[in-house]
């Protein structure tokens, strides 16, 4: 089969690798920076002051309401009328982990309340002061619903990476266009980007139902929950 | 040991305390009677300094209990939710605070939890997680988490009236063995009968305001006290 030879051809060469590095690169750099920005935000929208909970909805309000794409053309043309100079890369990193971290911070947030106002009683009884609150009691249990939304972001980041396409970042989908370009192979070319994107989907769901199975006491009766007793290791997954 | 000293708070403009003023001494057993809304859980959650005053002092051993995370860590207590941590199994529950807040040894830490999973008659439930316990099962490990602080003064709110009599039982039990012991106790509950037993100190509370303080040698005289009469008979009429 010529077509399928064609494929394979670009799957292993250097361009199409580099491309793949690339994609991935971007979507787990912005995506883990969106994380932890959200949890900031989160922590801002649920403190008790008036300030940060404005600044927090402001936030969200704005990064969620503008397209991503208006968003990283305005980090990557207007930008520079300031002064400010990004490339491709820089430009594609900074619009994409701001516009995720708005959803994240939903997520951290619904986590966070997700734990009851009993749990911080208890810990509070117990001399525990804010941070050893957050640490021990608070944050393992609202990981259980953070963690699984979040993998989804993950896939989401992935295919909302090709975007940095258009800002002159070698990512897979401009490697394919590039690849097309200069020999009309324009099949092949998308075919082979697609089998790179379906192949880290994968992977990504692959990590998130393990994480799953690992967070889910209740599940197993008997099996003790591994990822809790990582955590007390000293091994966050942040 | 613990002193209240005039104390006032209101909840959105409600008085719910009034000038409560109360002098609680080492090794006494203490026991708050009420109707609901009389202030009494309330009253019990300032001494544990788990709520901000509007009015007056709270002293243990001569320190603000608000601002004192030490003086809270020296008071147990015990919700009527019992609020276990929910992602950790029984014993690591217990093990917690001395831990993280006193930072004691993890093998010092679990012989004592051991001890009192003993006391609690739980030997056989430490790894069980709390959704995995029956109600009585889950009070009597947060009892026991509370003594792991090796508290001074043990505060009880409600501690069986979200259980079946049969668990109702179990629970008391452990706190009259508490009291027993010598620990000084304060209890808020709606069972008379344990209440005559164990207390040597009955606080009728209504509107937020102590009413009666007598010793419980006294509770038949009740009839002097018309508010208190009248309370007892609507709780026993049933």
């Amino acid at each position: 089969m010529e077509f399928m030879e064609g494929v394979w051809a670009y799957l292993g060469s250097r361009a199409f690798l580099d491309g793949a590095v690339n994609t991935m690169k971007l979507t787990l750099v912005s995506q883990i920076v969106a994380v932890l920005l959200g949890f900031i935000i989160a922590l801002a929208k649920m403190s008790k002051w008036k300030l940060l909970q404005g600044l927090a909805t402001s936030y969200i309000w704005i990064f969620r309401g503008i397209p991503v794409l208006v968003q990283l053309i305005f980090v990557y043309t207007a930008l520079p009328q300031f002064g400010i100079r990004l490339t491709g890369f820089q430009s594609a990193f900074v619009a994409l982990a701001l516009n995720e971290a708005a959803y994240m911070a939903e997520i951290v947030r619904s986590g966070l309340a997700s734990v009851g106002k009993g749990q911080h009683r208890a810990a509070n009884a117990l001399g525990m002061n804010s941070w050893q609150r957050m640490r021990y009691v608070v944050l393992p249990q609202a990981f259980r619903v953070i963690v699984p939304p979040t993998a989804n972001q993950f896939i989401g980041m992935l295919k909302t990476s090709a975007m940095a396409s258009v800002v002159g970042y070698t990512d897979l989908l401009l490697t394919a266009q590039q690849t097309a370009s200069a020999n009309f192979d324009y099949v092949d070319t998308l075919i082979a980007a697609v089998i790179y994107y379906l192949a880290f989907t994968a992977l990504f769901t692959l990590v998130q139902s393990y994480l799953e199975r690992r967070m889910d006491i209740t599940r197993s009766r008997t099996r003790k929950p591994r990822l809790f007793s990582l955590m007390k290791r000293g091994k966050s997954i942040l | 040991m613990l002193q209240i000293e005039q104390v006032f708070k209101q909840y959105h403009g409600d008085p719910i305390l009034k000038e409560v003023s109360l002098d609680i001494r080492e090794g006494e057993r203490v026991v708050i009677i009420g109707p609901s809304g009389s202030g009494k859980s309330t009253l019990l959650r300032c001494m544990a300094g788990l709520e901000p005053i509007d009015g007056g002092q709270i002293l243990y051993n001569g320190q603000d209990v608000g601002g004192s995370r030490h003086a809270r860590a020296e008071i147990g207590m015990v919700f009527q939710s019992f609020d276990l941590f929910q992602h950790l199994n029984a014993i690591q529950n217990i093990m917690l605070a001395p831990k993280v807040v006193r930072g004691e040894k993890e093998q010092e830490v679990r012989k004592r939890a051991t001890q009192l999973l003993e006391r609690v008659r739980l030997k056989d439930r430490a790894e069980h997680y709390p959704e995995q316990l029956s109600g009585g099962q889950q009070q009597r490990i947060a009892i026991a988490r509370a003594l792991a602080m090796n508290p001074k003064l043990m505060l009880f709110d409600e501690p069986t009236s979200a259980l079946d009599p049969e668990m109702t039982a179990e629970v008391l039990d452990v706190i009259s063995d508490l009291a027993r012991d010598g620990m000084t106790v304060v209890i808020v509950t709606h069972e008379m009968e344990f209440a005559r037993r164990v207390g040597d100190r009955i606080i009728f509370m209504d509107q937020g305001k102590v009413v009666e303080d007598l010793p419980s040698s006294k509770m038949e005289e009740a009839g002097k006290h018309p508010r208190l009469a009248q309370f007892l008979n609507q709780i026993t009429q049933y």
